[in-house]
């Protein structure tokens, strides 16, 4: 058997014993050494390991990990879900489009999802259970909304894809993900809305409204901080890592002394649980360094890019092929794997068909957003369906409802690539 | 909920690694935007700091069986294959952890005898690079406890 | 068995081109019994080209095209090369690498578990930023300027008054495009093809206050096994490929810089009283470093650039 087959075979195999991802990839790469290359290289487990993460830009990522953790623990949902309840009032499918844009809102705190899921799970399910909405949709909806947060910046797996992707611009990423993650929203708002009426959830007396103008002022500071983050980006003010370490320090202020549900106790074990959720998704990073590494010396990720582009000479094909591999892999694994595993064999594919590199990156961020909720693997679901005390095969048919509603608008983005496009080449960016 | 088990040390190491972080960075940004100078020359040490939160995060995360992983298989199973299947996955663990501590400590050993400098600050680069084998075998360690506890069935397994 | 050759810059620059020409000459004089593969922009090591040394010294490489300047951090004398205004032209280049100097650097390789075979050039590196024209030291006040490999570059920077920032060139293009740094000093062959201009680097300065070689070198164990025959030829093909392609970026020059200057970059050329004044600026980083570097060598190195 060939080393290529005999490492990606046990990766394989590695996954489905249920061996974390990151040691998966560690260990089919040591695998591929082995039985393609030379004992004497496992050596690349010391050194490859180190330097797959010593890198400046990737300190983003636990910076940007404990913004939305701040924000969430500074109890920003609740007052953004109370602003959103006050401009909207109650109606059917009321609650279901504040749950969606309350996420969206969230997404542009935090730069991963499960956290702002569990957030606005918490704040939104008991109210939607009393107007009367099935907690499998409500979970559903929460997980599926957040999921936009990969797409809305900032993004953790945005980061990632212009370190993997060589001259691909972060803030041009980040701009191309603002409206495309919008469009997810309204996608799966539409169903939400349609089905809300049809089953008569919420009735429009049910529900108090809060008062508007004394809701707005207690969410300016929830509403300021993507605005600072956006902003202090395109005025060129920040770097990514100083935008990131802007908007912890604007979070801490808020927690500390606007909202004040934050002490510094509660602060340092938000940090220390930063540093855990960014010990899993840096992990995944080092050792898929070793991987990587493996596979480029075997020729691995060289043969699969050269067997790729043979199988069809229409770049509309391949993109179509591409992406319905990239959502089985959504089904089982997350974002920064999926990133880290498929780059180095899509990158040559990418350049060969002559694709956009930020557009790609915002389809296959669309891509692993809803494979976030998609089961058997699926990280916002678990975090929303806990919360709400079900079993995840309870969401299983409204999770594929909403599974082709942003299918849809994947589809959109694809077929209009300035939707994505547009923002970032209006503010000036490379794209 | 019930309570998780944690790793103390490498929690506190990593929290400390971060705070670090986030407190050069800010600082940068200020002292840069006051006085136009700033110590840029500092990102080695951040750099650093990232390796030290990424290795002690994974520690804890480790010992919480935190780890991202797909569980379906496990979850099929009955309990007695179940435990073999759960002995097999500390096995992987192991022996990747095993050569990330001899092979991180063989590479670190080897700057030493080399007297190899960082690049940025000029400091003997395995001050920095020790740091792998050592947050690795932490790792490891935790590794076995986390399997000796799911084995006993006092971790619950749904990923 | 196929050999792995680690460069930073891919054959799109002269340096990549140094690698691949050195794999068709050892392919071709060998009949294709001895094939190298080139692994450009530092993939071997994670982007991480300070540890491609490292890297080639444990194995995990089997060959480099690589500079001095990133090798410096296990092999100190390397930093000759980078004191600043050592080498005023390209006799001076050649009067160091060719002689006595160039013999005490291989020597110091050889010294640090790698084998050293032939120098090639990435060429004079020239300074350049976003903010404005740089004519004297004083302009460099405040700007933050990437800089790679050993502090001294932080020394002679911080002489100059700016902020140097260590950073991997796989980093180095993002920082510039987002602003995260002022400035980056490289060769113009890499100012061109590398199009810095697109990244907002409107000002350039040609001070060539540093050039840094190129050499080609090959892993301990992997020398000591081929035959005399094959490492006569390997070493034969290496300083051919060398030699060709330090030709070939000279000749380039003046056409590149010709293209930086269409392309609407503001170059700026020092008068002799202006470039006296960056030499005097910087003259104390010699104080800090001709000890770390040996005497010696310095000594050696300073003599064969004036005898030129
Ligand atoms: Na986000
Ligand atoms: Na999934």
């Amino acid at each position: 058997m060939s080393p290529d087959f005999l490492m990606i075979g046990s990766f394989g195999l590695l996954l489905l014993a249920g061996v974390p991802v990151a040691f998966a990839l560690g260990l089919a790469g040591a695998v591929g050494i082995v039985t393609g290359l030379s004992p004497d290289m496992l050596a690349a487990l010391g050194t490859n390991t180190y330097n797959s993460i010593a890198k400046y830009p990737l300190i983003a990522i636990p910076l940007f990990i404990l913004t939305g953790l701040i924000f969430e623990r500074a109890g920003v949902a609740a007052r953004l879900v109370r602003f959103a309840q006050a401009l909207i009032g109650p109606r059917h499918g009321g609650l279901a489009l504040v749950a969606v844009l309350v996420c969206l809102i969230m997404g542009g705190m935090s730069g991963s999802g499960p956290a702002d899921a569990a957030a606005v799970a918490m704040v939104m399910l008991p109210s939607m259970t009393r107007a009367g909405y099935p907690r499998p949709f409500s979970a559903t909806l929460i997980a599926a909304s957040a999921s936009t947060a990969i797409l809305i910046p900032p993004s953790v797996a945005l980061i990632l894809y212009s370190i993997v992707v060589p001259g691909v611009d972060l803030r041009a990423l980040f701009a191309a993900g603002l409206f495309p993650g919008i469009l997810a929203g309204v996608a799966l708002l539409l169903p939400a809305f349609w089905l809300s009426r049809r089953h008569g959830w919420e009735a429009p007396s049910e529900v108090e409204r809060p008062a508007l103008g004394e809701s707005f002022r207690q969410a300016i500071p929830a509403l300021f901080a993507p605005v600072l983050i956006l902003g202090g980006l395109r005025s060129g003010l920040f770097t990514p890592t100083e935008a990131a370490v802007a908007a912890v320090a604007y979070g801490v202020v808020v927690g500390l002394f606007l909202t004040r549900e934050l002490d510094w106790r509660e602060l340092w074990r938000l940090v220390g649980e930063a540093a855990t959720i960014s010990g899993v998704v840096m992990l995944i990073i080092a050792l898929a360094g070793i991987f990587a590494w493996a596979g480029t010396m075997l020729g691995t990720f060289r043969h699969l890019a050269e067997w790729l582009i043979t199988l069809s000479d229409n770049g509309a094909v391949l993109l179509t092929l591409i992406m319905i591999a990239v959502l089985l892999a959504g089904m089982l694994l997350d974002a920064i794997s999926i990133y880290l595993i498929l780059m180095p064999i899509l990158i040559p594919v990418m350049q060969h068909f002559g694709w956009n590199p930020v557009w790609f990156g915002i389809l296959l961020a669309m891509n692993i957003a809803i494979g976030q909720y998609t089961p058997p693997v699926a990280v916002n679901l678990m975090v929303t369906t806990e919360v709400a005390g079900i079993r995840l095969e309870q969401t299983l048919g409204w999770a594929l409802v909403f599974v082709a509603a942003m299918a849809i608008a994947l589809l959109l983005v694809a077929l209009f690539p300035p939707i994505a496009l547009w923002l970032p080449g209006v503010l000036g960016y490379n794209v | 909920m019930k309570p998780q088990p944690d790793a103390r040390l490498e929690r506190v190491l990593a929290t400390l690694a971060l705070v670090v972080i986030a407190l050069i960075s800010f600082a940068n940004v200020v002292v840069r935007y006051v006085t136009d100078a700033s110590f840029a020359f500092t990102e080695e040490i951040s750099v650093f700091l990232l390796v030290v939160v990424t290795f002690a995060g994974a520690a804890v995360a480790l010992r919480r069986n935190g780890h991202i992983r797909i569980g379906l298989v496990e979850r099929a199973l009955p309990p007695g294959p179940r435990r073999v299947l759960i002995a097999l996955q500390g096995l992987a663990g192991l022996v990747v952890l095993g050569l990330i501590t001899g092979y991180g400590a063989q590479m670190a050993w080897q700057e030493y005898h080399w007297q190899s400098l960082s690049p940025g600050l000029g400091v003997p680069q395995w001050w920095y690079l020790v740091w792998l084998p050592l947050l690795s075998l932490a790792m490891l360690v935790r590794l076995v406890q986390q399997t000796l506890d799911r084995l006993r069935g006092g971790l619950d397994d749904e990923s | 068995r196929e050999y792995s050759v680690s460069t930073v810059l891919s054959n799109a620059f002269p340096w990549g081109q140094a690698a691949d020409k050195w794999a068709e000459l050892v392919k071709e004089r060998s009949d294709g019994r001895i094939t190298l593969r080139v692994y450009p922009n530092s993939q071997l090591v994670n982007g991480d080209q300070t540890r491609e040394f490292s890297a080639m010294r444990q194995g995990l490489i089997d060959m480099a095209v690589g500079s001095t300047i990133n090798w410096s951090p296990q092999v100190p004398q390397l930093n000759l090369f980078s004191l600043p205004f050592l080498m005023p032209d390209y006799d001076a280049v050649d009067a160091v690498t060719g002689g006595k100097a160039g013999e005490m650097v291989f020597d110091a390789i050889e010294s640090r578990g790698v084998i050293p075979l032939a120098w090639g050039e990435n060429g004079f590196r020239e300074l350049s930023n976003s903010k404005l024209p740089i004519n004297e030291p004083e302009d460099l006040d405040g700007l933050k300027i990437r800089v790679v490999g050993s502090p001294l570059f932080h020394d002679t920077f911080t002489a100059l008054g700016a902020n140097p920032t260590q950073m991997s060139w796989a980093d180095a293009k993002p920082a510039l495009t987002t602003g995260a740094v002022d400035g980056q000093e490289n060769p113009l062959s890499v100012f061109d093809v590398a199009r810095i201009d697109q990244v907002g680097q409107k000002y350039l300065t040609l001070w060539h206050y540093m050039n840094d070689p190129l050499i080609f070198a090959v892993n301990r164990n992997v020398w000591q096994q081929f035959p005399e025959k094959d490492r006569e030829l390997l070493r034969q093909a290496a300083e051919d490929a060398g030699a060709w392609e330090i030709e070939k970026s000279r000749g380039e020059r003046d056409d590149r810089l010709a293209a930086i200057k269409e392309r609407g970059v503001e170059v700026v050329e020092l008068d002799d009283a202006q470039h006296q004044a960056f030499v005097d600026a910087t003259r104390s980083v010699y104080n800090t470093w001709t000890p770390k570097i040996g005497e010696a060598l310095v000594e050696t190195a300073r003599q064969a650039a004036e005898n030129r």
